[in-house]
Parts: C-alpha cells; structure tokens; sequence
C-alpha cells in the first residue's frame, strides 16, 4: 500500500517560489512580490518563470511575465489555464 | 564641490550594505529620509549641490525613477539604480538617459534555460558554443541586456531577445549594441565591484571614464 500525500497546488506554488528565490517557505505568503521580497530580483523573475513553466507545462507571454509580480498575480495566470487553487 | 560631469563621463557610486561601517542609516537619520531612496538622494544631493532632502524624485511610465522635472532642468543628470547582493549602486551622468544593472553570481540561476528562452539566438550560441566560461559570460549577457532595457526606461516589457550585445563571429562582447524597435543605440561599459559581482553601464553616448566612489 503506498501512502500518497497530495500537497495543495497553492503549496507546490510556494515551494516552487522558495526554492527558486532561496526563501524559506514561511515567507512565501499569499501577499509576497516583487515589492516584499528583496530576493526576488529580476533575474531571479525570468528563473521563477521557466520554474513555474516547466512545473504547470505552460508558456507566459511577455506582457504576462511582466505583469506577474506576486504570488497572487502567479495563482491568476495559472488558474486562467486550468490549474486549480484552493480559494 | 561636486566637479560638474562631463558628456562621456560617468559617476559610479556604491555601497556595500554588509560593511561593518553602514554609513547610510546615520546619513538616512541625519537627513530624515525614511523614504528609501537615502541612497540615490545622498548621491544626487551631492552632485546637484542640495541637501538630500531637496532631491525629488518622479517615475516615468514603466516606473523607471527620474529626478523631479522642476529640479532637473537647473542641472541635467540622468541617474539609475541597481541592487544585487551586499551592494547598491547609483550611476549618474550628464546624458539623457542612463542604465545600470549589477548581479552577484549565484549558481543556483538556471543560466542555460534563461538564456534559450530569453536571449537573441545569437547569444546563447555564443554561451554553448563559443564561450569557455559560460556561467560568467550569461551574467555578463545579463547584466548588459539590463542596462539597456534600464536606459530605455521599458525594463522587460520589451522582449530581451530583441537585440544582441555580443559578437559571436569575433567571440567577443559588442562595446555599442542597436536596438531596432526603439531606433536606439546604447555603448556598453563593463565593470565588476568583486570577483563575484558584475555589472554594466548603457547610455547614448560613448563613455571615456567612470569614476568609481564607494561610500
């Protein structure tokens, strides 16, 4: 028997987040961007982007890399292509 | 006195925010700027002969900080900021326009994926195939985009991969780089403020000297 432990997608989001910026989890919160995260640089925004791209198997547009400036801009543009967050 | 800036010159200030000496917090008490831009003030403040607090600051359409219209046209300087790591820099000229961008090395950075989505074809060629250190030439190609796209004021709206700042045929970086969509040309100068943070500078016109004050 396996034991399957199913993480919600809002945390896989903000482990991707963490593990790309260097963060600790904690500070990965629903209200975390560009603006609270000195980490979150823009280089480390185009590494976030292929992140999360590889993860979700998507592709952003470049007015949409632009545009997603925090953890709730992200949840947006992925859940306008399907992936389900816990609201 | 502030000498005055010439055309091709540049002034490159830095502050290491980790130095045991953190001069900025008393300066930011001393002038009361709780504002976060003690920094850009100071320096600008110094170069205009005005106290920091005189320095105004307005945002152009894609955020890029500017100093204040009314303030500008007494003395025309052109500023821009960086901030990577232990250091903050602050690049002034007597030019229209100016970038500057600066990164610490972190080798957790996804270099090859980057530079295959983001940068001209021609640039990352030039790190697969031409490069022998290509960890430290992505950033180098990284840094100069930056200062480029920093100079125009458009920051990543515009599509990174849109110009070129190397020469792949010579295996050398270009010391002035075209960017056809904005009918722009910006020159290019290098530097590095440790073994392990590089940084560039874009501006309109060449530049023969940068002055470098580390505070």
């Amino acid at each position: 028997m396996t034991l399957e432990f199913h993480l919600g997608e809002d945390m896989k989001l903000k482990s991707v987040i963490a593990n790309v910026l260097k963060e600790n989890e904690e500070n990965i919160t629903d209200s975390a961007s560009t603006k609270t995260l000195k980490s979150w640089s823009s280089l480390k925004h185009v590494d976030l982007i292929l992140a999360i791209e590889r993860t979700y198997a998507v592709k952003f547009s470049t007015a949409e890399i632009v545009r997603l400036q925090s953890f709730k801009d992200i949840v947006a543009a992925l859940t306008k292509r399907g992936v389900a967050f816990e609201h | 006195m502030a000498p005055t800036i010439g055309l091709h010159e540049v002034y490159l200030w830095s502050t290491d925010l980790v130095s045991e000496k953190k001069p900025l917090p008393r300066l930011a008490n001393k002038f009361a700027c709780h504002d976060g831009h003690c920094f850009p003030r100071h320096v600008l403040g110094w170069h205009m002969q005005c106290t920091p607090c005189q320095v105004q600051f307005d945002r152009a359409e894609f955020g890029k900080p500017a100093i204040h219209s009314d303030i500008a046209s007494k003395r025309r300087l052109s500023f821009n900021l960086s901030h990577s790591g232990r250091y903050k820099v602050c690049a002034v000229c007597s030019q229209p326009t100016i970038g500057v961008d600066i990164e610490s090395f972190d080798q957790s950075v996804n270099w090859r994926g980057i530079s295959e989505r983001f940068f001209s074809p021609e640039e990352s060629d030039f790190l697969t195939r031409v490069s022998s250190f290509p960890e430290t030439d992505f950033m180098r190609i990284w840094v100069r985009k930056e200062a480029v796209v920093k100079a125009l004021g458009v920051g990543l709206h515009m599509p990174l991969s849109e110009f070129c700042v190397v020469d792949i045929e010579q295996a050398c970086f270009l010391p002035k780089v075209e960017v056809p969509l904005y009918r722009a040309l910006f020159y290019l100068s290098d530097f590095s403020l440790d073994c392990a943070t590089l940084g560039a500078v874009a501006t309109p016109l060449p530049v023969e000297r940068v002055a470098h004050r580390s505070i």
